[in-house]
């Protein structure tokens, strides 16, 4: 089974760097520039893993992750911020988010995150 | 008035009581002469029975009667033409005992009449004396217990008084305390009267405060400043630096009024503290500088942290394709390892809590990031 990744940040350089880097760790890549974007594709297909940014244009990633929880409540979710206060990491747990990662963060501990999510799914599954 | 008229209604009982007593004697005196007495009463019997006024009476030692003493009353009548004598003859004692008998029951109860008369005037005299006495004590009494009631409102007033000023002298005692200012009279440079609050803001007792130099709780440098506002007539709030009792400052606003203290013009000057205040606008200042670093620290990071994830994602990549033995291998690491120095710097300015500055190059002061981010590390 392909193991698929979701990529959503507004930086399309920060996007082609994430797609190539689990490119060639053997994950299948999609990415999307806004949150907008991010709900049509999760229309048409299903993603267990998915990386957000926060910060997007109109609908944040807060609110984003909100939407996918509703549908999707065992898929893995990260939030990947330049920024973030407390109080926003504190809506980040409320909002279904797994875990967060301050930029810059190493490729390898994103490609552990993701590794250890899928685990997690296939755990799961498994049940 | 009253009291003469007692007395005159007192005598006129015992001038009867006389009168009886006199009419008494004369009666038993004329017991004593009894034979004429009767003598005059039979004879006065006879003119009124006989009709006739040769009607009479006499007393004599009669012969027929073994020469004792008789009683004898005549009185002519005609019988035609002829005139008789009737004649009635009694032994004197026949006659006189009943009469004796009778005068001396009527002198006895004339006299027991006289005594109840005059022991009763007498009673009456002594009723109403007293009773005049009486009425004059409890006129005085009336008049005591009059002064005694004046005297007693007079009390009650007094006590009245008394208690208003009491409650008075709590009402300004409880409004001196409840005020947050400090107040004192200043005269002549020196504290003349003062509140607690006064005594309580430079940590004095109460006592020690009356009779001290004003300036004494004043900072040297604000002195002048003190001198000048106390000898103006300006009652606009001013602000100066005070010293407590054990040395540290106060920062107060004081605002002085001239008054009239016993006899004199003096200084009210009132005092509130304002350290709390200036405290609590150090702490809106620092909120507000710390309000302003962290909004600028966000727009730092998250500006700044775009560009490093790709800097650092691309060193990943590139340090994955080539040879560690590449002549760039460590150029690349040094690379990465700057990236990973400046996400620290952005990580603590993530962090920053509290508003902490550092010199920084002539006199200027820089945000200093590690002691700002610290205790946040630290928990």
């Amino acid at each position: 089974m392909n193991k698929k990744i979701l990529l959503v940040d507004d930086e399309e350089q920060i996007r082609i760097m994430l797609k190539k880097a689990f490119s060639q760790a053997g994950y299948l890549v999609q990415c999307a520039a806004s949150a907008e974007e991010t709900l049509d594709i999760l229309e048409k297909e299903k993603y267990q893993v998915m990386f957000l940014d926060l910060k997007l244009p109109k609908m944040n990633g807060v609110e984003l992750c909100r939407k996918i929880r509703k549908d999707n409540p065992i898929g893995v979710i990260y939030a990947v911020t330049g920024y973030a206060s407390l109080f926003e990491l504190a809506d980040c747990r409320e909002a279904g988010f797994d875990d967060y990662f301050n930029k810059p963060v190493e490729l390898k501990t994103l490609l552990k995150a993701a590794q250890d999510a899928f685990d997690k799914i296939e755990r799961w599954k498994k049940r | 008035m009253k009291t003469k008229l007692q007395y005159t209604s007192a005598l006129m009982p015992a001038a009867i009581a006389v009168v009886i007593m006199v009419v008494g004697f004369y009666s038993w005196k004329s017991h004593n002469d009894y034979e004429k007495g009767l003598i005059a009463q039979v004879h006065q019997l006879m003119l009124i029975t006989a009709k006739h006024s040769n009607a009479g009476v006499k007393i004599r030692n009669d012969p027929y009667y073994h020469h004792e003493k008789t009683i004898t009353a005549f009185t002519p009548i005609s019988l035609g033409e002829d005139f008789w004598e009737i004649t009635v003859t009694e032994p004197y004692a026949a006659v006189a005992d009943p009469i004796h008998k009778n005068a001396m029951t009527t002198f006895g109860f004339a006299g027991l009449i006289v005594l109840l008369f005059a022991a009763g005037g007498i009673f009456l005299f002594k009723t109403q004396k007293e009773k005049a006495v009486l009425e004059e004590r409890s006129k005085y009494v009336d008049e005591i217990a009059a002064t005694a009631e004046a005297l007693r409102r007079y009390v009650v007033e007094i006590a009245a008084t008394a208690e208003a000023l009491r409650q008075s002298e709590e009402r300004l005692q409880k409004l001196s305390e409840a005020t947050v200012e400090g107040v004192a009279l200043i005269g002549n440079g020196k504290i003349l009267a003062s509140n607690e609050v006064f005594a309580r803001m430079f940590g004095y007792d109460f006592a020690e405060v009356d009779g001290m130099e004003v300036l004494d709780v004043v900072a040297p440098q604000y002195r002048d400043l003190a001198l000048k506002q106390m000898s103006s007539s300006n009652e606009e709030p001013y602000e100066l630096m005070c010293i407590k009792k054990d040395g540290t400052t106060l920062p107060v606003e004081a605002c002085g009024k001239a008054v009239s203290y016993q006899g004199r013009l003096v200084k009210q000057t009132a005092l509130r503290d304002l350290s709390e205040r200036k405290q609590a606008e150090q702490e809106r200042i620092r909120h507000e500088k710390l309000q302003g670093v962290l909004e600028m620290a966000g727009a730092v990071c998250h500006e700044i942290n775009q560009p490093m994830q790709i800097i650092s994602g691309y060193s990943d990549l590139l340090l994955g394709e080539i040879s560690k033995d590449s002549s760039i291998y460590e150029d690349l690491n040094i690379l990465k390892g700057q990236v990973v120095k400046m996400s620290e710097i952005t990580d603590k300015l993530m962090k920053i809590t509290q508003y902490k500055t550092c010199e920084y190059i002539e006199g200027r002061k820089i945000i200093d990031i590690h002691k700002a981010s610290k205790e946040m590390e630290a928990a």
